[in-house]
């Protein structure tokens, strides 16, 4: 009785958003805005309760035996201090602003030198893992299409005929990429069918 | 008929129609009117039972197609021996007796009555009646008119023509009754009297007393002998009482005929104690001692009543076993000089004892054996006497059988094998049960004669093998006591439970050798399947050896020599750096799109710039977007930020800021305004674009930016003049598409993002879903070309990117080769794959 009453919420709500989108200066429009709100303000709910989590594992890690994470007491010492400072001083004041920017950027852009430096040995040890036929089109495509996005080769070619092979070369990207997004969308649309008929319940975990 | 009477006080042989004895005067009137001899050995039987006899049980012994001397003897025959034989056997013969009941005969129904005979206590008072008999030797007056009924007619109807068919039959008959004699008696044994080992060797044997046979055939043969009685027997004894048959009689094939048997015996034995005839007295010459019978008699008188119950045993033992009545039946005429005739084997048979018991196995004993005879003298050598007399009778009785055969032809006897009952037809004579008893009947004949004078001798094997139920069942059982019921049905009985003592006993369980067979495609799937569980741990970890080393070596030299190559570009002059000869069409796009959407009015616009982007993105991203904002804080716009990132709000005020440190005149805190977080997700997205005022407050929770300059215009979404979305996510990009196209698809929406978030946002350029986007280093730098805005910082890093990606490509090209000639050289392809 419960899942079908959590269905029938489910499908009219979607329902209602549905119609609250095409008509959005009828009731049902002012309706999807009231509870497009209130999701939000859940969500907004979920994402404390989800900080507050995230403090309570590593605060677990610390203090019990055999889940010793060295990096959570870091983490638990940069949250407290970015909560205080944040509280005391207000989320638009200079010091703060700058704590968690430098922090931030520059820790998740040595990340990223990092992954640099692993896709450069990945590159090397690339055809000693595979030597197959979609293994060597791989990295024969990784090859051209860096070249081709780097600038390299439009730096001083002037050829009509190179010209559009870089186009074309240029046009399969999007190829792939309208194929990934069309199969996206249609995942979508069954998915949204699903929910609103009730037979997919992404609220029910059981 | 019979010619003379015998007087039962003096013994004088009278005339048939004597009224009184001529020697002592005895009045035989009674007898004399019924025209039938009564012997006065035979009263004492009935006076057992002359005060409780009821007419029923007249009724019975008739039906019981046995004569009325019998019916009442079997009440005195049915002694504590074969009491303790009844109640022992029943629990051991239920099975038997299902069978037996379906298939029996007339002739087992008699002992129907003769176990209700038994049932009467007085009947165990035979003894005392015999005794007073032997002292009043005028007792016969006692008898009544039933007794007159049952005297020895049987003996005068008996016809010389019927009697040896008869005797053939009885002869079979006999046997089977031994068989379950004995078995019997194992049973006595196991309860401890043991009867059975108390039974000299004499009784087992086919020896009859002679003198019974002349006299009996002398004097009467009954009436029940005559195949005309019998039938009328068996017919009453059907009509009265078909069920009364006891179970456990109705699987042995007593038959009536050895009751009939005993009756004559102890007709005999009384007679001794009434009156003995002149032909006992001839036989006894010819034995040429004193009968045995006297002996007994004798040590009966001796002996005080609290042996009385040991003599009575041994009286049961002597006459009424099985061996004696068998040749009852066969009543000769012979005279006894073919006694001498018969075989040595039989003759020292009979002198011998049965068994003689050992010291130890006599005191382990419940009950002594033959108390009256341990205490006579010469008591075996009597007995043995007589069973040689016995055997010869049994001799003789055979040849006089062939002759009457011989001689008529045309008799119909009142026995022959197609009268046998149809339940003994059935009996299986060859099962175990009856061959363990055949053994036993056999194995004295088949052992060498016991010399007289040993005393002692070891227990026959026989009577060893006799106890079924200790040869069954296991060792355990031996040992454990049975268990005497004291509640329910079977209260009283002993070990009629035996199942208990299995149930409680605990014993190993057998082991059986059991080979499994196995094949070779089993094998094959056994080491497959070992392979599995345990690999070889041994060749795996000299491969990680190696493989450690080899990749140590890369780990360390190839991220090396791009940091170095890096490191050293960072600080190289790119001043000659070569700039792209032509702009990629999208970045032109964007640049005119930008431009054409901040000039069309004369005011500055209203700006809305999306941060959908990450920390780690800032480099890439702060590069691409500089030229961008320098133009907008050039043309002093008014911008707005919102972020559905956290980072991304941060990452706004760097960008912005890094903006402003080159166009300096741009008021910044006041032309821009950060709404912060918009949470929610794609939710947030729908309701932003739907009413911006109510979802966004604003960083500074102090003052509401909506309320003032310049989001105090803004009312939706579509009042913004331009918006821009920097992402390095396509996916929260393709969100924002999406809801914008449904929600304000005439907003103008300009992407920049890095390099690759751009192949995936290019379709939605495709299909002007999006009308331009600046993607990478290149579009950066073309746009700041096309804008005339600094290119110093993007050109150097442009040059870097290019350098990578040169290093890229050559790492990729160098690996490739290697795995060439590594696997062209190698004799181990499988190693090089792990490598």
């Amino acid at each position: 009785m419960k899942k079908i009453i959590l269905a029938i919420i489910s499908s009219l709500s979607g329902l209602i958003i549905i119609l609250g989108i095409f008509l959005q200066n009828t009731i049902i429009g002012q309706i999807k805005n009231y509870m497009l709100e209130w999701a939000i303000i859940v969500g907004s709910i979920a994402m404390v309760i989800a900080i507050f989590n995230l403090l309570s594992v590593h605060w677990n890690k610390v203090f019990t035996d055999g889940k010793r994470d060295y990096a959570s007491p870091f983490f638990i010492a940069g949250f407290v201090t970015v909560l205080l400072v944040g509280l005391a001083l207000s989320p638009t004041n200079e010091f703060f602003l700058n704590i968690s920017k430098y922090t931030m950027i520059s820790v998740e852009t040595s990340l990223m030198g990092v992954l640099a430096l692993t896709l450069s040995l990945a590159s090397f040890r690339f055809f000693r893992k595979k030597q197959n036929l979609l293994a060597i089109v791989f990295g024969i495509s990784t090859v051209i299409f860096l070249l081709l996005f780097s600038g390299i080769l439009s730096t001083g070619i002037e050829s009509p005929f190179i010209q559009s092979i870089f186009n074309s070369l240029h046009a399969l990207p999007i190829a792939g990429s309208t194929g990934i997004l069309l199969g996206i969308a249609l995942g979508a649309i069954v998915t949204s069918i699903r929910v609103l008929l009730g037979f997919f319940k992404p609220y029910d975990r059981k | 008929m019979v010619d003379k009477f015998i007087c039962p006080k003096c013994h004088f042989e009278n005339e048939a129609n004597a009224s009184e004895c001529k020697n002592c005067g005895n009045d035989l009137s009674h007898l004399v009117s019924h025209n039938e001899p009564d012997p006065e050995w035979l009263s004492f039987l009935r006076d057992a039972e002359n005060e409780e006899k009821s007419e029923s049980e007249n009724q019975e012994s008739d039906s019981l197609n046995l004569p009325a001397d019998f019916s009442e003897g079997s009440s005195n025959e049915e002694l504590n021996w074969l009491e303790r034989i009844k109640t022992n056997k029943k629990d051991d013969q239920t099975e038997l007796e299902a069978d037996s009941e379906s298939k029996q005969g007339d002739h087992l129904k008699q002992f129907d009555n003769v176990k209700n005979d038994q049932e009467n206590p007085k009947n165990n008072d035979w003894l005392v009646d015999f005794r007073k008999d032997s002292e009043n030797s005028n007792g016969i007056d006692q008898t009544d008119e039933l007794e007159n009924n049952l005297n020895l007619d049987w003996l005068e109807d008996s016809s010389g023509e019927g009697k040896s068919e008869e005797t053939f039959s009885l002869e079979d008959l006999t046997k089977d009754w031994q068989k379950e004699f004995s078995e019997q008696i194992g049973i006595e044994d196991v309860e401890g009297i043991s009867p059975a080992e108390e039974l000299p060797q004499w009784l087992n044997k086919d020896d009859n007393s002679p003198e019974i046979g002349e006299s009996i055939e002398k004097q009467d043969i009954p009436n029940w002998l005559n195949s005309s009685y019998n039938q009328v027997s068996n017919d009453d004894l059907l009509d009265e009482e078909p069920s009364n048959l006891p179970d456990w009689l109705s699987k042995s094939d007593f038959s009536n005929k050895p009751r009939e048997e005993i009756q004559p015996d102890l007709e005999d034995k009384d007679a001794k104690e009434q009156g003995i005839p002149d032909w006992i007295s001839e036989i006894n010459k010819k034995i040429g001692g004193g009968d045995p019978l006297d002996d007994i008699e004798k040590d009966k008188s001796e002996s005080p009543k609290g042996d009385q119950f040991d003599s009575r045993l041994l009286f049961n033992k002597l006459d009424l076993s099985p061996q004696v009545l068998d040749d009852e039946p066969e009543i000769s005429d012979q005279p006894t000089e073919q006694k001498s005739e018969s075989s040595d084997e039989d003759s020292t048979r009979g002198k011998g004892p049965a068994f003689i018991l050992k010291p130890e196995e006599a005191d382990h004993l419940p009950v002594k054996p033959f108390i009256d005879f341990d205490e006579t003298e010469n008591w075996d050598e009597e007995i043995s006497r007589i069973s040689a007399i016995k055997a010869d009778e049994k001799f003789d009785h055979k040849e006089e059988e062939d002759q009457q055969r011989a001689t008529s032809p045309s008799s119909s006897p009142p026995f022959t094998f197609g009268d046998i009952p149809s339940w003994m037809d059935d009996i299986d004579f060859d099962t175990q049960l009856y061959e363990d008893l055949e053994q036993k009947t056999e194995e004295p004949e088949s052992s060498t004669p016991i010399p007289e004078n040993l005393e002692k001798a070891n227990l026959p094997e026989w009577l060893k093998a006799i106890r079924p139920v200790e040869v069954v069942t296991p060792k355990f059982q031996k040992n454990t006591k049975k268990q005497v019921e004291k509640s329910g049905p079977l209260a009283g009985l002993q070990g009629v439970l035996s199942s208990e003592g299995v149930t409680k006993s605990y014993t190993k369980p057998p082991t059986y050798s059991v080979s499994l067979n196995v094949t070779e495609k089993q094998k094959n799937h056994l080491q497959i399947l070992e392979d599995i569980i345990n690999p070889s741990v041994v060749s795996t970890t000299n491969q990680k050896k190696k493989k450690s080393k080899l990749q140590s070596v890369e780990n360390i030299l190839i991220p090396l020599f791009l940091s170095i190559i890096i490191f050293v570009s960072i600080f190289t002059d790119h001043s000659n750096t070569k700039l792209p000869q032509t702009f990629p069409a999208d970045a032109v796009r964007f640049y005119n799109l930008a431009t054409g959407y901040l000039s069309r009015n004369a005011s500055p616009s209203h700006v809305l710039a999306i941060f959908e982007t990450d920390a780690s993105s800032y480099p890439e991203m702060n590069l691409i977007s500089k030229g961008f904002f320098e133009s907008l804080f050039k043309e002093n716009h008014w911008i707005t930020t919102v972020a559905t990132n956290p980072n991304g709000v941060i990452l706004a005020e760097e960008i912005l800021s890094n903006a402003h440190r080159d166009i300096p005149s741009y008021n910044i805190e006041e032309r821009v305004n950060n709404l912060g977080y918009l949470p929610g997700n794609i939710v947030g997205i729908q309701s932003f674009i739907s009413n911006p005022r109510i979802l966004s407050t604003g960083l500074d929770v102090k003052s509401d930016v909506w309320e003032a300059q310049p989001l105090s215009n803004i009312n939706s979404f579509t009042d913004f003049d331009m918006i821009v979305i920097l992402t390095d996510n396509s996916d929260q990009a393709k969100l924002w598409i999406e809801q914008m196209n449904l929600t304000v698809p005439e907003s103008s929406l300009l992407f920049i993002t890095t390099a690759k978030a751009s192949p995936l946002l290019q379709p939605y350029l495709e299909t002007s879903q999006i009308d331009g986007i600046l993607s990478g280093i290149l579009g950066g730098l073309s746009y700041d070309l096309l804008s005339s805005s600094d290119t110093n910082e993007i050109i150097r890093i442009w040059s870097i990117n290019q350098l990578a990606i040169a290093i890229f490509i050559l790492l990729i090209l160098a690996g490739g080769v290697i795995s060439l000639f590594s696997n062209a050289f190698s004799s181990n392809p499988d190693e090089d794959k792990n490598k």
